[in-house]
């Protein structure tokens, strides 16, 4: 067992890890894309379902910064696309936006320009990055954000994507330091919080807490991020997943056995 | 400000705080290792293993007379007595010369000679000198004088082997370091030898301690230790540790749980596959 001495160093294990974002593929372990399932499920029983089946719309926040809630949107959207709900990313970090880089998109205009109306909705909308998954990105940082949420032409877009979409997934700015979160909380659905084992502290996440509940808006959960698989029940799922699931595409020893058997009945037939 | 989502009634959790400090394995590992080193050295530079054994006779003096001169009599030669020991000490270079040379034959003053060797047991000769620095000379109170023999080895056979031939021997000692002094002014001569205090040979080292218990003693100590201050850094860590903390402490789900990945998972589908062309 090798010891990293930067982590012995450091004030926590996640700054070791700090940068790294990742997204699910075709390929990803069936650990983690079945965790990702697993948090859309559960949220779709958190967010009450709605009349007339307006979309959901969702608040990822976090109480601090680097918890990991840009790379759990953009994997929770992914996921949601590929169950099949229309889903829309909305990148409201106008100080540090992230979700440009994370999904490897171009240069160009977006919800900044969107909101101080220089452009169009149309202009800055990504349509179909998969199917079913649009983004709307920031890409330029705003010098005053709190006002732009506050204008009702956030509120608008907001209204809008909820009847164009199922899912409506913001991605906001941590709660205690900035006040941008609570300027968004409560045109949502509802807040899930992500929280990071030796990052988070309890006064910052009670502190979070109070803020969610003083807008009056409905706080869904926590979604714990970076957990070691070891420790937790990560290993009955990787029991699980050699028993006979593949989630990159490759059959099994036994799904293949159950083929071939099938192709000489086949064959007899 | 009371939340509806914060439980007020948090219990300290002794077993995240236990279980959790053996997270930091490695800091265990450094203190055993360093208290281990830390004792070997205390038992290689500063304590060495000793066995001590001491064994006390009384010296008394047979008289001619009795009353209250005759009890000063015996106080005088006690005191000459003494006097004559501390000379034969002094005048040979204290017991280290004698011991050196293990020598036989030493001149002293008023005529003193010591002439013998005294048996060390079956497998050697113990030389006047080297008893006489073992003992040490003092009045009883009876007007006797106590005479106290002092051995402290690091090997406990060594120990017992001299304490036993300074029994054996001494009354023959003192006899040949004393030929005359022994008679008094008043014909008073040398006659009883008690011993008060049986040796009583040690069977583990009564000051010190070897080596291999010092050393398991310092890394079972320091990291003992360690792990106690671990259990208090994690008591104070107020960090999220687990999804068994937030359920402790809050009235809310944990609706995902998201796992760490490792370096060599980026090889298995954690990377930028999507390319998006506008």
């Amino acid at each position: 067992m090798s010891i990293n001495l930067k982590s012995l160093f450091s004030k926590n294990k996640h700054e070791v890890h700090h940068g790294k974002r990742w997204l699910l593929n075709e390929s990803s372990p069936f650990i983690m894309t079945e965790a990702f399932r697993n948090l859309l499920s559960n949220l779709t029983f958190a967010v009450p379902k709605k009349e007339n089946d307006i979309g959901k719309i969702i608040g990822i926040s976090s109480a601090t910064v680097s918890e990991g809630k840009s790379t759990i949107v953009s994997n929770l959207a992914i996921t949601c696309a590929n169950a099949g709900y229309k889903t829309v990313i909305i990148d409201c970090d106008m100080r540090k936006p992230k979700i440009r880089s994370i999904f490897n998109l171009p240069k160009s205009k977006g919800l900044v320009d969107f909101l101080s109306g220089q452009i169009k909705y149309e202009e800055f909308l990504i349509k179909d990055y998969i199917p079913n998954l649009d983004i709307l990105p920031t890409y330029k940082t705003a010098p005053n954000p709190t006002a732009l949420l506050v204008t009702p032409v956030f509120e608008e877009l907001l209204e809008r994507l909820s009847h164009e979409y199922e899912y409506v997934l913001i991605d906001t700015p941590p709660i205690n330091v900035v006040s941008d979160c609570i300027n968004i909380a409560p045109k949502t659905d509802g807040i899930a919080l992500v929280v990071r084992p030796e990052l988070s502290d309890h006064k910052s996440i009670q502190n979070a807490i109070y803020n969610i509940e003083f807008t009056e808006s409905n706080f869904l959960g926590f979604i714990m991020n970076s957990i070691n698989q070891k420790e937790n029940r990560g290993r009955y799922y990787k029991k699980y997943y050699k028993y006979g699931y593949s989630s990159s595409g490759q059959k099994t020893s036994e799904e293949s056995k159950i083929d071939e058997k099938e192709e000489k009945n086949k064959v007899k037939e | 400000m009371q939340s509806k989502f914060i439980k007020e009634d948090f219990v300290i959790n002794w077993k995240s705080a236990f279980f959790g400090a053996f997270k930091r394995w490695w800091v265990i590992l450094i203190a055993f290792i360093v208290g281990a080193i830390g004792g070997y050295c205390s038992g290689l530079f500063i304590l060495t293993p000793t066995y001590k054994c001491n064994v006390v006779y009384l010296l008394s003096f047979n008289t001619n007379g009795s009353g209250v001169n005759d009890m000063y009599s015996q106080w005088n030669l006690a005191t000459k007595v003494i006097q004559s020991c501390q000379e034969v000490a002094e005048l040979n270079g204290l017991s280290t010369y004698l011991e050196e040379h293990d020598a036989n034959i030493v001149y002293g003053a008023d005529g003193i000679t010591i002439e013998k060797q005294y048996q060390k047991g079956e497998e050697g000769y113990m030389s006047a000198g080297y008893i006489l620095s073992k003992m040490t000379f003092s009045r009883s109170a009876n007007n006797g004088m106590l005479v106290t023999a002092s051995v402290a080895t690091e090997d406990k056979e060594e120990c017992q082997r001299i304490v036993t031939a300074l029994y054996n021997n001494f009354e023959d000692f003192m006899h040949t370091v004393f030929p005359n002094k022994t008679q008094g002014d008043s014909g008073q001569y040398l006659t009883i030898f008690t011993v008060v205090n049986v040796p009583i040979i040690p069977n583990r080292p009564t000051a010190r301690y070897p080596k291999k218990v010092l050393t398991a003693i310092g890394a079972v100590v320091l990291s003992v230790m360690t792990y106690i201050v671990l259990v208090f850094i994690e008591l104070g860590n107020n960090r999220i540790k687990s999804e068994t903390d937030l359920q402790n402490k809050y009235n809310a789900p944990v609706l995902g749980l998201i796992y760490d990945f490792n370096e060599s998972d980026s090889n298995r589908g954690y990377s930028y596959k999507y390319e998006y062309k506008s």
